[in-house]
């Protein structure tokens, strides 16, 4: 097992030098640079080239590749154009909201979605698993910049509940932190995510309460709470969890659109204007920052296979 | 009953003396508070105004950093950390006498010192800074608070230069340009302002509060100078990237004010209660640059015949989204600006298809596509014109971009013929981007060139309108770029906030919370 983790660990060094390597190449491919951002929109081409040049980006793009690159392996992600800061710093700082955000969304959607899917299971091909599955749907269908905007409309304008938009850090008043990614965390967390995850549990529990061993259970004259929860389910979750793993990643995609929306300065938000202002050393730091995340989340997964289905092994 | 009816008025008349005497009250000034800004990008690209002229940095910066001279209510020019100044009679000497006694954030006094190398750092990073101090033969400093400047040649915009506000000459602490040079100041920040910079969390906010220290001028305050007063305690600019987001959080009082909100809701927001609406400008106007090293282009008659194909209304129509927002003109400055002037009216939004027809046949176009770039953000103005083209017999090749692309391909002359942008209003003619030869589009004209030289020199303002009326007539016959409609900026302020001051660029001294 630790020589899994360790192996898998290793691999997230090519992974990352891969993907900074595409970002970096896709990003300068693209027409434009950074001086569009810089400087006034009535600014001359004389002016533009003067700024090039005193940002480097006058260079060959191999010598602008293999700076950068030398930089990365000494693990400097070299300073942000746009922030005038490192990007390793400019990270951290947006690291905090997105990450509780990704936990409070991935949380609503489970508690969302997997009792959903159960009751479903249990109750399938009644009204209520009508009903459940249309919630499902109508979640899945959604298109989330929507429902983010409808969301403060509602709680933000016409009602008053919750600030509309903005943040809080943690340490500084951890109430007002969550209050301010609630609605943001839900719509992150109930388009898309839950539906897929309790339509995934919904089929999965219905194929496993069919499945010999549950008779089995049942006619040892167990009772049906534990059938349900001590057979069914455990077996049922395996291909639910690899979902919420997985869901990790449609998550930060999430986030780029629902931390524009409620201004929330995460990493998502760093993202999309890195990219507008083609701020290169920010969005290459940022996009291996996510891989990296990624692969994490996938070894995590994997990790929690062995824990909850305990004939998977990686010796 | 007769009593209960005399007690009605009479109580009647006591509201009505409480009310109308607590809004009285209201408009008294008041200190304290916490304004709240929502800014409409989620960065600042830098608050050392020496680096950049984009427009949010100095709505931010100018809060903390000031320049010797500003602009006054009719956008003139007035002093500011300087006390006073004289030109000699040839206009080659420029004495300027500064303020005394007034202090920086790092509690140092301002003095010549501080000045003469804040200027030279100007010169050195921003172009119209550059331009100004090319044409200065000597700067000295004659005493602690008297500077000389000795011109090579007389620059009638040379006050000017020193008060305009992006890019502008902001004074900054001599210790301070000695440590940073010509690199970014970062949040390193002193200037002489009412308000100082307390903290920036990039992507977060920026905070500045009350400079206690502050030395305002003697004079009562008009347009961006006057006698400055921090009311407010503090002043947060928080990012919101979204116009609908941002509106919105003016309407719940999350923030005090925002610019540029969704114009499709000014219906709405106009009869909000809490909602106070503001037009600014006209801030500047749409145009389609013509490139002038396009061998299509080099036949004046088929860019005349541009420009009567051209329907401005219909463009602003489609554009925006109400009336209150755009107007047309064919004036490059907009109508009340000392500049306003109907040359060459005669061609300004013809939308005349079958005259730019005969003169396309007259100067025999082949059928040569016309490449018309447009940005992603002014997309309209680009399906618009192109069809306004086409029905004029022009064979029109379009690309929609997204805005960096745009700014890098325009300055390829081989990638397009037209493309759509915008200007900014400017304090003087001479500031106009497109009249610099080295603006993507490169208009040369001699006689262009001619009258810019002679508007730079000359001081009195009658001689420079007469040079002036005579460039934008030129722009009509030379078509270097096709003025298309006036836009302003439509911005919104929480009721709390009082005595706001809507000029095109936004400030919070003087302003206070109710």
């Amino acid at each position: 097992m630790t020589v899994y983790v360790i192996r898998r660990l290793l691999y997230l060094i090519p992974i990352m030098i891969f993907v900074g390597t595409f970002v970096f190449l896709l990003i300068h491919i693209a027409p434009g640079d950074p001086t569009s951002y810089l400087l006034s929109e009535e600014a001359t081409e004389i002016q533009r080239q003067a700024m090039r040049e005193r940002l480097g980006l006058d260079q060959p793009m191999y010598v602008q590749y293999f700076r950068w690159f030398s930089q990365l392996i000494r693990g400097d992600l070299g300073e942000s154009i746009s922030l005038r800061q490192p990007v390793s710093q400019a990270l951290i700082q947006r690291l905090e909201p997105t990450f509780i955000m990704a936990i409070l969304a991935l949380s609503i959607a489970c508690l969302i979605g997997i009792p959903g899917g159960i009751i479903a299971a249990l109750k399938h091909d009644t009204y209520i698993d009508q009903i459940l599955m249309s919630i499902a749907m109508f979640g899945l269908c959604i298109p989330n910049f929507w429902l983010a905007l409808m969301l403060a409309l509602l709680f933000g304008v016409y009602l008053g509940w919750v600030p509309l938009v903005g943040y809080t850090p943690f340490l500084e008043d951890p109430v007002q932190c969550i209050i301010y990614l609630l609605i943001p965390a839900f719509v992150l967390g109930f388009s898309g995510r839950s539906a897929a995850i309790s339509r995934l549990t919904r089929a999965n529990v219905l194929e496993t309460m069919g499945k010999d061993y549950i008779r089995t259970a049942r006619s040892k004259g167990l009772s049906e709470r534990v059938v349900i929860f001590k057979h069914a389910l455990r077996n049922a979750m395996l291909p639910t969890i690899t979902v919420i793993g997985a869901s990790l990643g449609g998550l930060l995609g999430g986030a780029v659109i629902v931390e524009n929306i409620f201004s929330i300065p995460g990493i998502g938000q760093l993202l999309v204007a890195s990219v507008h202002r083609r701020d290169y050393p920010a969005l290459q730091g940022a996009v291996i920052f996510v891989a990296a995340i990624f692969v994490l989340a996938n070894l995590a997964v994997d990790i929690t296979y062995v824990l909850i289905d305990p004939r998977i092994r990686y010796d | 009953m007769l009593i209960n009816k005399k007690m009605l008025v009479f109580f009647l008349c006591l509201v009505f003396i409480l009310v109308g005497s607590a809004n009285i009250l209201a408009e008294e000034p008041r200190f304290g508070g916490h304004l709240r800004v929502g800014l409409q990008s989620e960065s600042v690209p830098s608050l050392d105004l020496h680096q950049t002229g984009v427009t949010i940095t100095y709505h931010v910066g100018w809060h903390i950093l000031e320049t010797l001279f500003t602009l006054d209510e009719e956008y003139k020019v007035i002093p500011m950390l300087a006390k006073d100044y004289e030109v000699s009679d040839d206009g080659l000497k420029y004495t300027i006498w500064l303020r005394e006694n007034v202090k920086f954030h790092n509690q140092s006094t301002m003095d010549a010192h501080d000045v003469v190398a804040s200027l030279e750092r100007w010169a050195a990073l921003a172009g119209v800074g550059r331009r100004t101090l090319e044409n200065v033969n000597n700067l000295t400093i004659e005493n602690d608070y008297t500077i000389v400047f000795e011109l090579k040649e007389p620059m009638g915009i040379f006050l000017l230069n020193l008060a305009i506000p992006n890019q502008g000459a902001y004074i900054y602490p001599k210790e301070l340009v000695e440590e940073f040079g010509e690199e970014d100041m970062g949040d390193t920040i002193i200037g002489t302002g009412p308000f100082k910079l307390d903290e920036w969390i990039r992507g977060r906010h920026i905070q500045v509060s009350r400079f206690d220290d502050y030395s305002p001028v003697d004079f009562d305050a008009t347009g961006y100078g006057g006698k400055k007063v921090a009311y407010v305690d503090r002043i947060t600019f928080l990012p919101f990237p979204d116009s609908t987001v941002r509106a919105a959080a003016v309407e719940t009082g999350s923030v005090h004010q925002a610019d540029f909100a969704p114009t499709i809701e000014y219906q709405r927001l106009e009869a909000h209660p809490n909602v106070n609406t503001w037009m600014a400008g006209p801030r500047g106007f749409d145009a389609l640059m013509v490139n002038a090293r396009s061998e299509l282009l080099s036949d004046p008659l088929i860019r005349q015949a541009i420009l009567a194909a051209a329907h401005a209304e219909e463009v602003a129509r489609i554009r925006y989204d109400d009336e209150a927002v755009w107007s047309l003109s064919p004036s490059i400055f907009p109508e009340g600006s000392a500049w306003y002037s109907e040359a060459g009216a005669e061609y300004y939004n013809q939308a005349n298809p079958e005259r730019a027809r005969e003169l396309l046949e007259e100067a025999g176009y082949d059928g040569t596509p016309l490449k018309l770039m447009t940005s992603t953000g002014r997309q309209e103005h680009g399906i618009t014109f192109k069809r306004q083209l086409e029905a004029a017999g022009f064979v029109v090749e379009d690309t929609i971009v997204e805005w960096a692309t745009l700014v890098s391909r325009r300055g390829d002359p081989e990638l397009w013929d037209l493309y759509t942008t915008g200007f900014t209003w400017r304090a003087d003619p001479t500031q106009l981007a497109f009249l610099d030869p080295n603006f993507a589009g490169w208009w040369e004209h001699p006689r262009k060139e001619e009258l810019v030289e002679k508007m730079e020199i000359e001081h009195a303002f009658e001689k420079r309108f007469e040079y002036w009326e005579e460039i934008q007539e030129l722009i009509y016959e030379d078509v270097p770029l096709i003025k298309l409609a006036d836009y302003k900026t439509f911005r919104i302020s929480h009721v709390d906030l009082k005595n706001y001051i809507n000029m095109i660029d936004i400030f919070f001294w003087n302003t206070w919370l109710d």
